[in-house]
């Protein structure tokens, strides 16, 4: 199914194939195509090439256009800091250094930033039909902050009808931009207001509620879909939102997803959320961020539920982390990877691997979910199974299947990071694709030769004769000679004529023989003290 | 090297932080390093202007983004802060919350590296306008996280007050029982014993700030535990962490705030959690990574 089509289904509350999926990418757009965020937000192109490459590195259902709440407020006269890492912040608030609300006008789409959005928005509806395209705009409450900076909180309280005046300003101010994204092309409008976590349930009900219910009126009158989005600490809104009867309600992870989607789901609304921005998209790892996912995921279900970040993408996140998000979204068997590793995680104890494969024989291991249940994993095993009789009894082969503890160790301790993997002695050989037969047979046989050129070199060995002269030893120097020769052996003999030398090999009258056996024991790695203590233990 | 210790200093608009940050800056040593992070959300205080009156030297690191208020500004503040820390070599911090950010989030960061190798939260203060409390009833939400959030609330404009006091006090007891309350005017706090919280638990160490290895780190889920799980899990943890505190979502529908010092377990009922459970530890004996493992074990 096409990812607007998806989307449609979940916010109509169907059980759909999979939970829709929409990173929202903003100014990590500009981090995608190699640019800061002040030149991306303000160039349509740069903006089309970022949203085409998030497109293609993580495969989603829906994406914004843009995120940058300071647009509007841009144009009615606060003041922006550019930074080149985060979207601009407002610095001033005309509303409270002397503007007077009848100064301010609605903003008109050739007015600052609004045409390079809406160019963007144009370009990306061409480019990807089939993609929900979010168009956001800053929602009332937030707006009117910009607008009077943090007296509104005061004023609330003190000069309600000010406030009031503002938010229905904010609120024709949303209404035009709504308008102008659904004409440039935008399947969903979003309204952002991440501010109004800062009230409680009863104050968002007088100065947000009748505003908020207007702008989502509007889009559904326009036959769009609508989005609230709110960050922070907003659980004791949720209910509130869900009054104003936007489509869809998107949150962040100061929220528990289970809360949302129960008061959500009783109101009849879909809602989306909230993978963790900094301490897993942003600082975390691959598997912290497909670990987080699978538990969105759960959680979320597959009726009314979107796949989100909690709000815009840090920048510099790295893309890696949100494209294994994309793969646990598309692929089943990447969740039930993930859900086993989550399983079998907790005890875990790493093997010392460093001498693993030092065997006659070549072991060939297969790093599994499970061959029965998992098509991949089944036709790795299937593709060793099938090459290891052309080897004799040379290879042997073992599956480790992930979904029991031991192999979990053990994957962890071979390093290995994806499922399924082969290892050719302990090292990571084939990841995620079937080889070839002919590479998976080539890859043997160079460890097969490997182990031979080892074998062979730790062959080399010497005889010493010592003696108390050179003469003392001749004759039996000539029988080594001849006992060499006969057998065919590659070994040096070197005749040692010092009474000091006999001494510290312990020997007390000559002639004597000193057998010495040279064994490779590494080669090109640095082994560990553990490792070389126990070679020594065997001298 | 020795982390750094980290405070953080919350409070609504006009409760008095930056009174209260001048009179840190008056009683820390001469000696000492001090690095003050501030936001620029309240315009009258640009490049620290009223924290100089204070007649202290102090690195001063200013957020370039006005206000710290969601998750999304976090990844900046990371970088700002780590890059602040190895130029400036504080001996410790003190970061003035923006009226509207969260202490948690903030703290949260401080768990993973880059910031858990040289910092730790080694405090967090929250002041409250003790007279106009009540009337905070439209921006309670904010008041209720961070007063939830702090190990010190102090209670300014305690002299204006008057017979509000108690009232106060009770309610911020309903909203965190551990708190430690004090009254204060003029911000006026005795900060300096605070600094070093740790050394109460090493009687051998004096002069250091802190110590090497230890990290202060968060848990933020969604899971619900049982109060017998809770309880469990708390008594596993509490005999290695110098501190464990926060407030839990049982799985009964209950909120509760939990402390644990040097072992022992304290757990109270509360009033209802608006938010997921959240958990702060100090410790130099055990890992982010393996203490969330074992709640979610627990959480079952």
């Amino acid at each position: 199914m096409k990812g607007l089509e998806l989307i449609r289904e979940a916010i109509s509350l169907k059980e759909t194939e999979r939970a829709p999926w929409v990173p929202f990418v903003g100014v990590h757009g500009g981090f995608l195509v190699g640019v800061d965020a002040e030149t991306y937000l303000k160039s349509a192109e740069l903006m089309t090439r970022g949203i085409s490459k998030a497109v293609e590195l993580y495969q989603p259902d829906g994406i914004p256009v843009v995120f940058d709440l300071q647009l509007e407020a841009e144009i009615l006269g606060c003041q922006l800091r550019w930074s080149d890492t985060n979207p601009p912040a407002v610095i001033s608030h005309p509303l409270s250094e002397g503007k007077k609300l009848g100064d301010l006008s609605l903003p008109k789409p050739e007015e600052g930033r609004i045409p390079v959005v809406l160019q963007t928005t144009r370009n990306v509806r061409a480019k990807f039909p089939e993609l929900a395209i979010y168009g956001l705009i800053t929602g009332p409450f937030t707006l009117a902050l910009h607008l009077l900076g943090t007296d509104i909180f005061m004023k609330l309280y003190e000069a309600p009808g000010e406030v009031a005046e503002v938010m229905d300003f904010c609120t024709r101010v949303g209404l035009k931009m709504s308008e102008y994204l659904i004409d440039a092309g935008c399947d969903v409008i979003a309204v952002v207001d991440p501010m109004t976590s800062q009230i409680d349930p009863d104050t968002f009900e007088q100065f947000v509620s009748p505003y908020a219910t207007r702008i989502f009126s509007f889009i559904r009158e326009r036959e769009k879909l609508s989005s609230f989005f709110v960050c922070g600490h907003a659980q004791q809104n949720i209910e509130v939102m869900c009054h104003c009867r936007p489509d869809n309600i998107s949150i962040d992870e100061n929220i528990p997803l289970d809360f949302v989607k129960e008061v959500a789901l009783r109101e009849g609304i879909s809602f989306g959320g909230n993978l963790k921005l900094t301490v897993v998209l942003l600082m975390g790892s691959e598997d912290d961020a497909r670990q987080d996912a699978l538990s969105c995921l759960d959680l979320g279900g597959n009726r009314g539920f979107i796949l989100a970040p909690g709000c815009d993408l840090p920048m510099e996140t790295p893309p890696s982390n949100v494209q294994a998000v994309a793969g646990l979204v598309h692929d089943p068997y990447q969740r039930e990877i993930a859900r086993a590793l989550d399983s079998n995680g907790n005890r875990l104890e790493i093997f010392n691997m460093k001498d693993y494969g030092q065997s006659d024989k070549v072991i060939v291991d297969i790093i599994t979910l499970d061959s029965e249940s998992c098509a991949p994993c089944q036709y790795m095993v299937e593709a060793v199974k099938k090459i290891a009789p052309h080897f004799e009894g040379v290879v042997e082969w073992r599956e480790h299947a992930i979904k029991r503890m031991e192999a979990v160790t053990f994957m962890s301790s071979l390093m290995v990071k994806n499922i399924p993997t082969i290892c050719i002695d302990g090292k990571i050989a084939f990841v995620s694709k079937i080889p070839p037969q002919n590479l998976l047979i080539q890859a043997i046989q160079k460890r097969i030769n490997e182990k031979l050129r080892l074998k062979i070199k730790s062959k080399h060995s010497e005889i010493l004769i010592l003696g108390e002269s050179q003469e003392s030893c001749r004759e039996l120097n000539e029988r080594v000679q001849r006992a060499i020769t006969e057998l065919g052996k590659e070994i040096t003999v070197s005749v040692v004529a010092d009474p000091a030398q006999m001494a510290s090999f312990g020997v007390t009258k000559g002639p004597a023989v000193v057998a010495v056996s040279y064994r490779l024991k590494s080669e090109g790695t640095e082994p560990s003290l553990e490792v070389v203590k126990e070679w020594i233990k065997d001298l | 090297m020795q982390k750094i210790p980290f405070h953080i200093i919350s409070g609504f608009l006009g409760s008095g932080k930056t009174t209260f940050l001048k009179q840190i800056l008056g009683q820390i040593p001469a000696g000492e390093k001090i690095g003050v992070v501030q936001n620029e959300f309240a315009p009258a205080n640009i490049d620290g202007t009223e924290l100089k009156q204070a007649g202290r030297d102090f690195q001063l690191l200013e957020l370039n983004n006005g206000s710290v208020f969601c998750a999304c500004l976090l990844g900046d503040f990371v970088d700002s802060l780590n890059r602040f820390v190895d130029r400036c070599q504080p001996d410790l911090v003190v970061l003035e919350a923006s009226g509207l950010s969260d202490p948690t989030s903030v703290a949260e960061t401080l768990s993973l590296p880059p910031l858990s190798e040289k910092i730790y939260l080694a405090g967090n203060w929250c002041v409250v306008d003790t007279v106009n409390f009540n009337r905070g009833g439209l921006m309670r939400q904010r008041i209720i996280h961070q007063v939830r959030a702090a190990d010190v609330v102090l209670l300014n404009k305690a002299d204006l007050a008057g017979d509000k006091i108690a009232g106060v006090k009770a309610e911020i007891r309903q909203i965190n029982p551990f708190a430690d309350l004090r009254e204060t005017s003029f911000g006026q706090a005795f900060f300096q014993e605070e600094l070093q919280p740790v050394k109460k638990f090493y009687f051998d160490r004096v002069a250091p700030l802190g110590r090497p290895d230890i990290q202060s780190m968060v848990i933020k889920s969604g899971k619900r535990l049982t109060r017998d799980r809770l309880e469990k899990f708390l008594n596993q943890w509490a005999p290695l962490a110098y501190r464990i505190k926060g407030f839990v979502a049982l799985a009964d529908g209950a909120s509760v705030a939990v402390q644990c010092t040097l072992g022992t377990v304290e757990i109270k009922p509360v009033e209802w959690l608006a938010g997921p459970t959240e958990l702060v530890a100090l410790t130099d004996r055990f890992t982010l990574p393996e203490w969330n493992r074992s709640f979610r074990e627990y959480a079952g």
